[in-house]
């Protein structure tokens, strides 16, 4: 037996699902950035309250909602559907549209350049981001945090990477595979290649062709900094570069949590994409582990997973006797899939992997990054940080790639994504890169 | 597939998992809720059957001979005891100084609005106003439009602690933080110190601290030397703040799969079997399998129920039929808080004995489907669901939890 009773057919657009707002407040509760400081009203109050004073046609009248980190837990603890987030991201929009956007919001926004421009200087670029004054200078001129975490330049990006391996397959590959597509994101492309080939090597090993076709970055960074249009430019491309692969049932799959929340969500229902296009992609992508779990309840994935005592010595160490301690990003909440990374780790034999309560590290992307709300960035997360200290681990898991490197500078721990404890368990490491 | 599944994140669905965990500690579990649940907009007190005199075990015994088909004779007397005592229990547990000794008597507590209520078990906060004394003070902030203490009694008193630079726009959450720092609850015994005038106790609107509750209170009373409590405020309600944040980490580090935030759009059945269900989740539905599955969505306030403009009263994710009047005239009485509630708060779902829903043949939905807390019906004869409203959770919640770790 199955019921459509849920169905509403009106009120589903995020700005008119304000109507649903009863004003119980319990968004604002919840909102993390309201626990820590006074210059945000909280989410109720510069959302669905807000919106009875936004004219479509007019700028947005209210600056604190600049405030919002773009986290979206308003939007899960809403009992009755209000799309809190959603609305506040687009005022946020209205106001840049109307005001103008500062330069470090243009440069943060662009972080998809500046990942592949500096893989060519990535030397110098590591130094020079470490080097204490410089980033003086920035903060002082710029305004992005000297006390924020920068990811380093790997010097080579995923796509060399891919291609390199491609031109020197020996065998051709095997077309009775299943393919699947893999959209790596920025930051896999020019900081953690080496998340993209375990990622790669995962889904071989369970039996799959990959294949990484042109793709845009995912335009959340433009999107969370106000720059809608461009970021609709980015999301075009994605979706004209994807969708027909998720109409062929080609499923897409990504490590970044956060990108696949872009493609699956926000181009419908925050940038406002309504077309067919975008909603077929939106259907056909996967984070990484919803697919491997995907695959697990259908029997197909492959468990040969070793136990924690067979892991490399310098990963034993830093487990040690203790819990694993994973976080689950603010953006991985908003897929609705559950821990699906939890659920994997739980087939590791010897592994205890437990999730923290704290609901977010704070950096949200970009918003941490930004000097005026370093500090709210740090408050935020303090409860996570402390409890990660608190259970002595040294290594813990995130989905996402600011939070990780948000975590780990906070509390000391390594941070890792789950797909790099998934490889230690199957015995996979990383192909080596390839010289340039 | 997850041992059990428990939609909701009300009382009823909190209350199933954090039982299930302690009947079965090896059992997966997961729960669904779209958005926080109701405890947070409760006083966070239980009550089971506010009316009675005495033993209120007793008197839910005789209310279950009269009511043969009210939930609580679904779950059992016996059931009521257990979930009470295994709820103060974890409630102990998790610092919110929950205390259920049998015979179980009703409590008198404070509103803000000057009455009484008697709620069964109290967390630590309202336990001080069994013994107010005669002369009880009430504490206000000055500029809070939240609460008045004038309403509240004769004696009062309106002081202006530090909250820092967002004097507007408060919520109780908000005042609970500043009194987890102890420079500003120092601040505030200060001022009440200074206007005690003779009072035999202080009474405060519940914010009084959400991470270092027991804390806050203690280090009131030690300062003030007279008992402290609360009275509950506007939603959102600190007590019940602080019991979902501690019971949700309480289950986190349990194992439990806690997932706020996409609705359960429907039931996915084989024949009499549930095999899991489709969530609204992003870009595409997501199926969850489970061998058993509670439903504990609540009524038409808790989201559980849905009506239209013509009557019709539906159950929003298996297509329960839902016991309920068509006439809309006669779904609220004249009173709004008159004590005995109105008819709509008593529709609700039909069980069997083993929290099993029943379907239109009244036969039940299927073997391995449950159901829990207030989205069941209540006789229509029987006492306001309010006065009953921790209650019938509680013990629905555990019955169905025995009942659905039974299955294969």
């Amino acid at each position: 037996m199955t019921t459509e009773l849920r169905e509403l057919p009106y009120l589903q657009e995020t700005p008119f699902t304000a109507d649903h707002c009863l004003k119980c407040n319990i968004c604002t509760q919840a909102c993390p950035v309201v626990s820590v400081t006074d210059l945000f009203p909280g989410p109720k109050t510069v959302g669905p309250q807000a919106q009875r004073f936004r004219d479509p046609d007019l700028p947005s009248p209210d600056r604190s909602v600049e405030y919002c980190s773009g986290c979206g837990i308003c939007t899960l603890v809403c009992p009755h559907g209000v799309r809190v987030m959603e609305i506040n991201a687009q005022a946020k929009a209205k106001l840049a549209e109307a005001r103008g956007f500062s330069l470090r919001d243009w440069i943060l926004g662009h972080n998809a350049w500046w990942g592949v421009l500096g893989t060519l200087f990535a030397p110098l670029l590591n130094r020079l981001f470490r080097f204490k004054p410089f980033r003086w200078l920035v903060e002082k001129t710029l305004g992005i945090s000297a006390r924020a975490a920068f990811p380093t330049w790997a010097g080579y990006t995923f796509r060399s990477w891919w291609r390199k391996r491609e031109r020197r397959r020996v065998v051709p590959a095997d077309n009775s595979r299943p393919v699947v597509v893999y959209y790596h994101g920025c930051s896999t492309n020019s900081y953690e290649p080496h998340i993209g080939k375990l990622a790669v090597q995962i889904l071989e090993h369970n039996g799959f062709r990959v294949i990484v076709p042109p793709q845009a970055c995912c335009g959340l960074p433009l999107q969370s900094n106000g720059m809608f249009a461009e970021a609709r430019r980015f999301a075009r491309k994605n979706v004209h570069a994807l969708a027909d692969y998720a109409r062929r049932g080609i499923p897409i799959v990504g490590t970044a949590s956060s990108c696949i929340m872009a493609l699956k969500s926000d181009y419908e229902h925050v940038l406002g994409m309504h077309d067919a296009d975008t909603k077929a992609l939106a259907s056909g992508v996967y984070d990484f582990c919803e697919f491997l779990w995907h695959l697990h309840q259908q029997g197909k994935l492959k468990t040969d997973f070793r136990p924690v005592s067979a892991f490399p010595l310098e990963v034993r160490a830093l487990i040690g006797d203790s819990i694993v301690p994973y976080h689950a990003p603010c953006q991985l909440k908003a897929h609705g899939i559950g821990r699906p990374a939890l659920d994997l780790l739980d087939l590791i034999p010897e592994l205890r992997a437990i999730e923290m309560d704290a609901e977010c590290c704070g950096i949200a992307g970009t918003y941490g990054y930004k000097a005026e709300k370093r500090q709210i960035a740090e408050d935020v997360g303090a409860p996570l940080f402390r409890r990660i200290r608190e259970s002595g681990a040294r290594l813990a898991i995130c989905d996402t790639e600011t939070c990780r490197w948000h975590i780990a500078q906070m509390s000391g721990a390594r941070v890792v994504h789950p797909i790099e404890l998934l490889a230690y368990a199957y015995g996979i490491a990383p192909e080596q890169p390839a010289i340039i | 597939m997850d041992d059990l599944l428990i939609i909701g994140a009300g009382w009823a669905g909190l209350s199933a998992a954090a039982f299930a965990v302690h009947l079965k500690p090896s059992a997966k579990i997961r729960l669904i809720a779209q958005g926080i649940g109701s405890p947070i907009v409760t006083p966070a007190w239980l009550s089971l059957l506010d009316s009675a005199q005495g033993d209120v075990l007793e008197s839910v015994r005789d209310l279950v001979t009269r009511h043969p088909e009210h939930p609580y004779a679904k779950a059992g007397v016996d059931a009521l005891r257990k979930a009470v005592q295994l709820f103060a229990q974890i409630g102990a547990e998790i610092g919110l100084g929950y205390q259920a000794e049998l015979p179980l008597r009703n409590k008198r507590v404070f509103t803000a609005l000057g009455s009484q209520q008697s709620p069964a078990v109290l967390p630590y906060g309202y336990q001080g106003a069994a013994i107010a004394g005669a002369q009880p003070l009430f504490i206000g902030f000055e500029g809070w439009r939240d609460y008045y203490p004038a309403l509240s009694g004769a004696h009062f008193a309106l002081i202006a602690p530090p909250i820092g630079a967002r004097p507007w726009d408060l919520t109780p959450t908000d005042y609970a933080r500043h009194f987890d720092q102890p420079h500003f609850r120092a601040e505030v015994a200060r001022s009440v110190k200074a206007r005690l005038n003779g009072a035999t106790s202080v009474a405060f609107p519940a914010v009084l601290g959400l991470e270092g509750h027991a804390e806050v209170v203690k280090m009131l009373q030690d300062q003030l030397g007279v008992p402290v409590f609360e009275l509950p405020t506007l939603p959102p309600s600190v007590p019940g703040t602080r019991l979902y944040n501690k019971l949700r980490r309480y289950l986190l580090d349990r194992r439990v799969r806690l997932q706020i935030g996409h609705p359960v759009r429907r039931g996915v059945l084989e024949g009499k079997r549930v095999l899991g269900v489709e969530v609204a989740a992003a870009g595409k539905p997501q199926f969850f399998g489970a061998k058993a599955v509670i439903l504990a969505t609540g009524n038409l306030y808790g989201g559980g129920l849905f009506s239209d403009d013509r009557g019709r009263v539906w159950e929003g994710v298996f297509g329960i039929p839902v016991q309920h009047i068509a006439d809309r005239q006669q779904w609220f009485g004249v009173h709004m808080l008159a004590p005995e509630g109105h008819a709509v708060h008593h529709f609700g779902v039909r069980a069997n004995a083993y929290m099993q829903p029943l379907g239109a043949d009244g036969a039940p939905v299927a073997e391995n489907l449950f159901v829990a807390g207030h989205i069941l019906a209540h006789p229509m004869d029987a006492p306001s669901p309010f006065e009953t409203a921790e209650g019938v959770a509680l013990a629905t919640a555990y019955r169905a939890v025995e009942l659905a770790l039974m299955q294969p």
